[in-house]
This record gives C-alpha cells, sequence and structure tokens, in this order.
C-alpha cells in the first residue's frame, strides 16, 4: 500500500489522552487471546465468578477447601476468563458522508473516530477490522490485533471517499452474519436508510450477540436547516432536485428530522445499541472520552481513583 | 375572428416570457448539495402537490395576460361570430351614406374601388346576414329613405351611386331619427358610413344639440354604429372654380375664372390645366408649390359671345370626381340691388356698398319706398336690402317669390324690436342692445372665413372683423346657420336658406352710432359678396350646386347634358356635375367647394357631438375584407388581461405560513 496515503485524522495527542481509559466491550468477547474483556466462559483470572457442585473429573486442585470446611460440601471455585475483544470498525463511505465543511466533512469525521477506536483497541491487544460501506460492502479488512494490521486500517481509512448510494442497511445484515464471534461493531454513519429497517439491522447484531455501537454523525446546517434564501437542493447520492424556500419548511423539516432521530434512539434502545448522536462540530476526543467512559465496568469505575 | 393590426401577432412569441423567466430562475436559484434529502423530501411532500399548482396557474396566468394583450392591441374584431352572434339580429337595420363627392376617393390603404363603393360592398355582406332584418337606406344627397329587399343589390341602388354632393349629416341624423320614430321600429341598428370630412359633419351646427337630445330620449334600444372612412388619401388634387365673371374689354370680352387647387402633398408640381370653352380646349401648366393655391385664369372670348359654356380640369387621379369644375356664361348683366330703408343715411351708405363704381362695375342700386315692392320687375333684381320693419302679407309673399328664385336679400335692423306679426322665415329681430359703459363695445370674436359673405380674401387676408366696433344691435331671434358672432354668443350675421335664393340678417347698422360697418373695409365685401350670389340669378346662365334646392323653373322642365359626358349619371343629374339647358336656362353643376376642404372630423369631436348617444366607432378596413363592421372586442381581451393580472397577483399573495416565516427573524 502506498506509504502517501493521507493520516491527518490521527492525532497523537488526543490519542496519547484517551489511551489512559481502556476500551471495554459491555458484554462478554470471545477472543482468542486472554485480553482485558469478559469472556462468557470460566477461565483463570483473579477474578472469582461462582461456586459450582464439584464433579467427578474436575481438577481437584481447584476445590475450595474453605468451602468443604464450612459446608462439608464439595465446591469448585470458578474464575472469569478474560479474553480479547474483536473491533469491526463500520465506515459508511456514501456520498451523503462527504456533506460538510471542506475542513470537516462528515466523513472526515468519521476517519478520526474511527482511527482513535482501532489505535486504541489495538494499544490494548485487542483486534481490529474495517469495513467501509457504499452501496455495498467496499472494503472489508477482518479484526487482527498485530500493530502492522493497524497500518492497514488506516490506510484503508485514509483511501475511503464518499461515493454512491447508502446500502448501509444490506451491509450490516451481512456483517452481523459474516463476524463468527461476539465482537464490538462500531458503526460511523450519518444513518439516512429507512430508520425501521435499520433498527431491524440492530436487532440482528443483538440476535449475533455483538456489542454495536453507533455513531450518528450529522452536520450542524443538517440540524438546523438555517438558510435565508430559496435553495436548489442537490442530493449528493442521486440525481433528486428540491427547490425549496428554506424557511416555510423549516418548521416540517424539524418535524422529520426529529421523528426520525426518535425512531432511531428507540430502536437503539430497544436493541441494547450504544447509541451516540454526534455533530461534527463536537470536539471527536470529547465524543471518544464519554464513549469509553460509558463502558468502564461499574466496578472498575469504583475501583478507579 | 379577424384582426386590424394582425401583424401585432407577430409578437405572440412573447408569451414565453415567463415561462422562460421562470427557468432562469429556477437557475438562478443558488445550488445546495445535500444529504438529508429524506427529510427535505418529508418536508415538501404535503405542499408539493399544492404548490405546483399554484405555480402553474400564476405561470398560465402570466401567459395568458401576455397573450390577451397582444391580442387586444392586434384589435380583434368578432365578425360573424361574438360581435354580431351575441347581439342577434336588430329589427331594423338603417344605413345612412355619405354620398359626398370626397367618397370617391381611392386611398392607397384600400383595393380597387373608392370609399363609397368599399363601404356598399361590406354593409351589403353584412346586412345580408341578417336576414331578418329590414334594410333601410337614407343616402346624403336625397334624404329620403329607401327600403332595400335584397341586401346583396345595395352597391346596384341608383340611390347609392356617386355623386358630386357634399352630405349634410345632422340632416341625414335627423331624417334618420324621424324615421325611426315614425315607424316605431324596435331594436335599431343606425350604419352611418362617411369619411368624417369636417365639411359634411358640420361640428358648430346647433343641430346638433337636438340630435343628441333625441338620442337621449328615444324609448326603443338604437345603436349608432360610425364606419369611418378616414383613411388618409393619396396625393390627390383638387380643383374647384369659385368665381366666374365676365370682363368687358374694349376689344373682346374675357371670363375671369377664380380656381383653387388643393392637394395633400406638399411637392412641388406643375400641374396642367386644361380650359375647354365652347369645344376649344387650351392646356397652361400652373405651378403648384403648396398644398393650396388660389389663382385666376383670364379666359379671352373673341367675337361675340352672347353666353356659352366650359369647363377646367386637371388630369385624373384618386378621385375622379375632383378634378373637373364647369362654368356658364351669360352676355353681361346689370346687378341691381334695391333698398328699402327707414335710414336715409344707412340707405345711402348701403347704396355705395352695393354700387361703389356702377359705371365700372356694372353695378346699380335703387332705393325705392317699401310700397313700390308690387312695381319691381323682379327678374332683374340680384338684391334686396330691407332696412325697414320686416315684411308681411304680400311685400313678403313677393320676396319669399323672389328669394326661391335665387335672389338674395340682406335684412338689417331699424332700431325697433319687431313686432309679433313681423317675422321673416321664422326669424326677427329683437330688443335693442347698447354695448355697457360710455365708451363700451361688442366686439365680434368669430366668423366664417372660409366661406360666405365674410371669408378671406382671395390672397388669403381676413376681413377686419376683429377690429369692428359695435355700440348697438339688434339680436337676431330664431334658428339659422350663423356665420359671425359677437364675443357673447350673440350672431352678427346670420343666413337662412330659402328655395335656391337666401335671406342674410345682420345685428347692427352701418351708422356712426351703431356700428364702425360704414367705414366700409367690413360692410363693401360683404355686400358685394352677397349681390355677387344674387347676380347668378340673372340673365340664362347660372352656376348651381349640386345637391342645393334648384331654382323652380329648373325643377319642372327636362334636362339636357351639354358638356358631352359619355358617362351615365345614375345617381340622376340633380346630383352630378355638368352644363346643362332647361328650356332657355344654360346652366353648369359643380361640385360645392367645401368638397375640396380634406378636414377630417376627430374621434374626440364625434364623441363630443353624440354624447349621450350609443354609438361604436368602425375604422375602415385596410385590406378589404369584412372588418369594419364587426365588432371590436380589445376591450374584452383587456379584461380578460385584468383578470389574469388580478389572479396572478392573488396567487403571488404570501401564505400565512410566508407571512410568520418573514415576522419570525423580525421578532427575534
Amino acid at each position: 500500500m502506498p506509504e502517501a496515503v493521507d493520516r491527518e485524522f490521527l492525532d497523537p495527542d488526543v490519542l496519547g489522552r484517551l489511551a489512559a481509559v481502556p476500551l471495554f466491550a459491555r458484554s462478554p468477547m470471545q477472543g482468542n487471546v486472554s485480553g482485558r474483556h469478559q469472556s462468557p466462559h470460566r477461565g483463570s483470572s483473579v477474578e472469582f465468578a461462582e461456586y459450582r457442585k464439584y464433579v467427578p473429573g474436575d481438577d481437584t486442585r481447584r476445590l475450595d477447601w474453605r468451602a468443604y470446611g464450612r459446608s462439608d460440601r464439595f465446591y469448585i471455585k470458578e474464575f472469569e476468563a478474560d479474553t480479547n475483544l474483536r473491533c469491526c470498525l463500520v465506515l459508511d463511505t456514501s456520498a451523503s458522508m462527504g456533506f460538510g465543511p471542506d475542513s470537516l466533512r462528515k466523513i472526515d469525521y468519521a476517519r478520526k473516530l474511527a482511527a482513535a477506536l482501532a489505535y486504541l483497541a489495538v494499544h490494548q491487544g485487542d483486534a481490529v477490522g474495517l469495513s467501509t460501506v457504499s452501496k455495498d460492502l467496499v472494503q472489508y479488512l477482518p479484526p487482527r490485533r498485530n500493530p502492522a494490521h493497524l497500518r492497514l486500517i488506516y490506510n484503508a481509512l485514509g483511501e475511503a471517499e464518499p461515493r454512491g448510494e447508502t446500502g448501509l442497511v444490506e451491509v450490516l445484515h451481512e456483517l452481523a452474519e459474516r463476524i463468527q464471534q461476539r465482537a464490538l461493531v462500531a458503526v460511523f454513519s450519518d444513518l439516512f436508510v429507512d430508520p425501521e429497517a435499520l433498527a431491524d439491522c440492530f436487532q440482528h447484531l443483538r440476535f449475533r450477540k455483538h456489542d454495536a455501537a453507533i455513531f450518528h454523525l450529522l452536520d450542524r446546517q443538517e440540524i438546523d436547516f438555517h438558510f435565508d434564501r430559496p435553495l436548489r437542493f442537490v442530493s449528493l447520492e442521486n440525481d433528486e432536485v428540491i427547490i425549496a424556500e428554506p424557511s416555510l419548511i423549516a418548521d416540517r423539516y424539524q418535524e422529520a428530522l426529529q421523528e426520525y432521530l426518535e425512531i432511531i434512539r428507540e430502536g437503539a434502545i430497544k436493541s441494547n445499541v450504544d447509541y451516540h448522536p454526534v455533530v461534527t462540530d463536537q470536539s471527536y476526543e470529547d465524543v471518544l472520552a464519554t464513549f469509553l467512559a460509558k463502558r468502564v465496568p461499574k466496578q472498575a469505575r469504583r475501583s478507579s481513583p | 375572428m379577424s384582426f386590424l393590426q394582425p401583424f401585432l401577432l407577430l409578437g405572440l412569441p412573447l408569451i414565453a416570457i415567463p415561462v422562460i423567466i421562470h427557468l432562469l430562475n429556477k437557475r438562478r436559484h443558488r445550488t445546495m448539495p445535500w444529504a438529508a434529502m429524506m427529510f427535505l423530501q418529508k418536508a415538501t411532500r404535503q405542499s408539493r402537490g399544492r404548490k405546483k399548482l399554484r405555480h402553474f396557474l400564476i405561470l398560465a396566468c402570466r401567459v395568458l395576460a401576455i397573450a390577451t394583450l397582444l391580442f387586444a392591441a392586434s384589435r380583434p374584431l368578432a365578425g360573424s361570430f361574438l360581435g354580431w352572434a351575441f347581439q342577434g339580429s336588430p329589427e331594423t337595420i338603417l344605413v345612412l351614406l355619405d354620398r359626398s363627392a370626397s367618397m370617391e376617393l381611392s386611398t392607397a390603404g384600400l383595393p380597387a374601388g373608392s370609399k363609397r363603393s368599399q363601404a356598399l360592398h361590406q354593409l351589403g355582406e353584412a346586412a345580408s346576414r341578417f336576414g331578418r332584418s329590414r334594410l333601410t337606406v337614407i343616402d346624403s344627397a336625397s334624404l329620403s329613405p329607401q327600403y332595400v329587399e335584397d341586401a346583396a343589390s345595395l352597391p346596384d341602388l341608383p340611390s347609392v351611386q356617386a355623386t358630386d354632393t357634399q352630405a349634410d349629416i345632422p340632416a341625414m341624423l335627423d331624417r334618420a331619427l324621424d324615421f325611426v320614430a315614425a315607424n316605431q321600429s324596435g331594436r335599431t341598428d343606425i350604419w352611418l358610413v362617411s369619411d368624417l370630412q369636417t365639411n359634411d359633419w358640420r361640428p358648430g351646427d346647433n343641430r346638433w344639440r337636438a340630435i343628441r337630445e333625441r338620442f337621449r330620449s328615444l324609448p326603443q334600444d338604437v345603436r349608432l354604429r360610425i364606419m369611418a372612412f378616414d383613411a388618409s388619401p393619396t396625393d390627390n388634387q383638387r380643383l374647384s372654380l369659385s368665381d366666374v365673371s365676365r370682363r368687358q374689354r374694349p376689344d373682346a370680352d374675357e371670363l375671369l375664372l377664380t380656381l383653387q387647387l388643393e392637394r395633400d402633398g406638399t411637392a412641388l408640381a406643375d400641374v396642367p390645366l386644361a380650359v375647354v370653352i365652347e369645344g376649344a380646349r387650351t392646356v397652361e401648366p400652373v405651378n403648384l408649390t403648396g398644398q393650396s393655391l388660389r389663382f385666376q385664369r383670364r379666359v379671352p372670348l373673341g367675337g361675340e359671345h352672347a353666353g356659352g359654356w366650359g369647363w377646367v380640369e386637371i388630369p385624373n387621379d384618386a378621385n375622379p370626381r375632383d378634378n373637373t369644375a364647369f362654368f356658364v356664361y351669360s352676355a353681361p348683366q346689370t346687378a341691381r340691388s334695391v333698398l328699402i330703408a327707414n335710414s336715409g343715411r344707412a340707405g345711402a351708405i348701403l347704396a355705395l356698398a352695393a354700387a361703389p363704381a356702377p359705371e365700372e362695375l356694372n353695378q346699380t342700386a335703387e332705393a325705392i319706398a317699401a310700397h313700390q315692392l308690387g312695381t319691381l320687375d323682379w327678374p332683374s333684381i340680384a338684391l334686396v336690402v330691407w332696412q325697414a320693419p320686416l315684411p308681411t302679407g304680400a311685400d313678403a309673399e313677393a320676396l319669399l317669390a323672389f328669394l326661391e328664385s335665387g335672389g338674395r336679400a340682406l335684412f338689417l335692423p331699424t332700431g325697433q324690436p319687431s313686432g309679433p306679426a313681423e317675422v321673416f322665415l321664422d326669424l326677427s329681430y329683437g330688443e335693442l342692445e347698447s354695448a355697457p359703459g360710455e365708451d363700451g363695445t361688442f366686439a365680434i370674436s368669430t366668423w366664417r372665413q372660409d366661406d360666405g359673405p365674410l371669408a378671406d380674401t382671395q390672397d388669403g387676408n381676413p376681413l377686419p372683423l376683429g377690429r369692428l366696433a359695435a355700440r348697438q344691435r339688434q339680436p337676431v331671434l330664431g334658428d339659422a346657420a350663423v356665420f359671425a358672432q359677437f364675443s357673447d354668443g350673440k350672431p352678427f350675421l346670420v343666413r337662412r336658406d330659402y328655395g335656391a335664393g337666401a335671406a342674410w340678417f345682420g345685428a347692427t347698422l352701418p351708422l356712426a352710432e351703431w356700428s364702425d360697418l360704414g367705414d366700409g373695409p367690413v360692410l363693401v365685401p360683404m355686400v358685394q359678396r352677397i349681390l355677387g350670389e344674387g347676380s347668378q340669378r340673372l340673365g340664362n346662365a347660372r352656376r348651381l350646386i349640386c345637391g342645393e334646392p334648384l331654382p323652380p323653373n329648373l325643377q319642372e322642365q327636362p334636362w339636357t347634358r351639354l358638356d358631352g359626358a359619355s358617362e351615365d349619371a345614375p345617381s340622376g343629374q340633380r346630383y352630378t356635375a355638368g352644363v346643362y339647358q332647361a328650356g332657355e336656362t344654360l346652366f353648369s353643376l359643380n361640385r360645392p367647394e367645401q368638397e375640396n376642404r380634406n378636414q377630417i372630423t376627430s374621434r374626440e369631436e364625434l364623441e363630443s357631438l353624440l354624447e349621450g348617444a350609443r354609438f361604436t366607432y368602425f375604422e375602415a378596413a385596410v385590406n378589404g375584407r369584412d372588418r369594419s363592421l364587426a365588432s371590436e372586442i380589445w376591450r374584452l381581451f383587456l379584461y380578460a388581461m385584468l383578470f389574469f393580472l388580478l389572479g396572478e397577483a392573488l396567487l403571488c399573495l404570501p401564505s400565512p405560513a410566508q407571512l410568520s416565516a418573514s415576522r419570525a427573524p423580525a421578532a427575534a
């Protein structure tokens, strides 16, 4: 891959500050190696999990003799298994992601988020993969945890250009099936799709026991919709043209937007999706800090100073 | 439907302007690449249908407004469909046809044929659409209504053929109104065809007031439609003969012809003028530098000419009827005036004015007493000057007979108002009036400078009536044609026609206590001109005007045309210019001199003359199609345009949402 790929989306200072907060999964993960994430299986970590009755064949070294002394019964003391995380980054590269000021289009913002998250994950030994989505799945990099893989991901991020229509719903369904093991699926998109269909995607991801995190990127103009003259709105994704007087339709636009956001939010709540509405004039560091902080387990939070 | 200005319809592509502006305006909107189209779609979906319809209606209104404006400017005519069909057939169609000589003009814009023949053609076609309507024609020459059985035969009727007369439009309208009243006709359309010549319409005539009143008081629906053939003529030249006098010379007598040549153009031109007298033709060019030239031509008679006839002519042009003038002359006659004067001083002055140089001019003036009237040799008298109580009884009858045969009479006041019985030709004198103040005078403000005894001199200078000061006057009571009036509107000199003659009534006397009239500059030409008119009845050669009343002796005898014109006179000899003989009387009939004046009555004057009457004005067709009788319906299109503009304005009004949107930032 060419080395000259633009890496402006990486800010070492921000990464350095964010690295202080580890990235946790909200549900047990199934990793390949030991890591800092909870596994659905019992293991040998120091984190007590539960007692269970001894059955013949169990390793006698794991008998809790103190429990035997108190109850005269044999109990096996089990501990949580710690594993690594598979983080699948899904970047929407449809043409609508190209909206925004030249310096900070939605895709630029998404690149920064995805790149920082990838760095944090690899930095703590988790595997990171990347899928870029336009009308179809444009590129798929499977999750790997070696630092060299990070370069491929950065290259892919740098090369991603907004183009074509959005096929996010179909691709998310595909990815939900394609990612075999439980994983953190982080989606960076403006979600300009049918919110009902999107809710189905969320359910699908939940069904596959993935930890879904959605970064819903919107531009300030898209939210405020404040223009002072009639405009000829040209769709970024197709040839559709709408000539409108914004001041006349602003109310109805806001109504439609709020209704749409509400459906997305409800769908996310129902499917236990970690939903983060993001306006691109926010600091992406704050967005990620909030994202990471919300994921710190309660116990860990208590133990933290 | 047809149009008077069809070339304006070439502008119809202009209706695309609103569409083009609309398209450009659409392009003019700043383009905004947008991602969140789904919300825009939702926001605009509700109003899109209605908005599109509104935009379409606004655009349609604009397009239609321009289209209707163009149609209105093209002056659409609804011929058989809109114009007439909706109005239904009138019960009676009364055609008033101006048969004056000027209607024979073929104008450049008109196809072959005169204005009159074009009008007849169009009238015939238009009238034939109304099979149930009763078609009656009143022509300007005879003024008698004539029922027309078949509209198609209208152009062939003898009573609509060309004449050398002038028209009297007020008389025609009077006759038409008489006809409407007498026949109790229901809905009547009066179609008045005229070239709007001012001398035909006579805007200053007192009859117009009565005509307007009659129109207003008509119980039935009467519509007047004026077909105006006032198109500008081509460079037509008109010749008229103002005067013929025979001068006695020691060697041989000569005829002095006073001619007037007029035309519309101004380019320098040599007009070959032919004088034909007793078969001998001489042609001499006349250098015409302006639009009008009055000149004299001397024609030596040679030999012993007791009397004779001839004509002058110019080459044929757009109007064949104004190129020839006929004349007759007789052996020298003494112009004899008879004075009946109460005041000896006034009588002397008047006698001097009637015969200032008796020998040279071959004139005599004789003062007699009123009771001597019965002894007079009336056929030898040209003028009677009457400054005495108005005649009654046998005197009046004798005077009327004199007037009927072409004599002229000049009546002047006596200082005493006329008694109840002293009414002559419905005219009488009122109370003596003195000008207010010691040095007060009655000034004469207007007088006829183109015609009559007070007309301008041959070199174009007006008579000094403006300087004439009257200290006393006796107003003339009764209706008559006013030829001069004081500044307060009371007449100074009026004329009342009777038979072939006329009676003139003056309001003041040529005495120092009455006025400056006795100084001469006004009185002498005035009396001489009246005498000149009266002198024409002397001898056996008469110069007459077509259409004017004929002396009784000519009415009774058959006429023989002498000038050898090969053309028939379908309209009758009486209305056709020429040289005729009736018994022993030789006479010429000429076109009235006023017909040469190409002054047109304006639309504003027409509206003022016919104020209160329901009339529609149609201009003559310019391409010969049947348009003049069609209704102009441009107003309909103008109303439609206003309707569309109003609709557009209403559709463009901001909706409540827009208003609230525009107020919101202001409130903020």
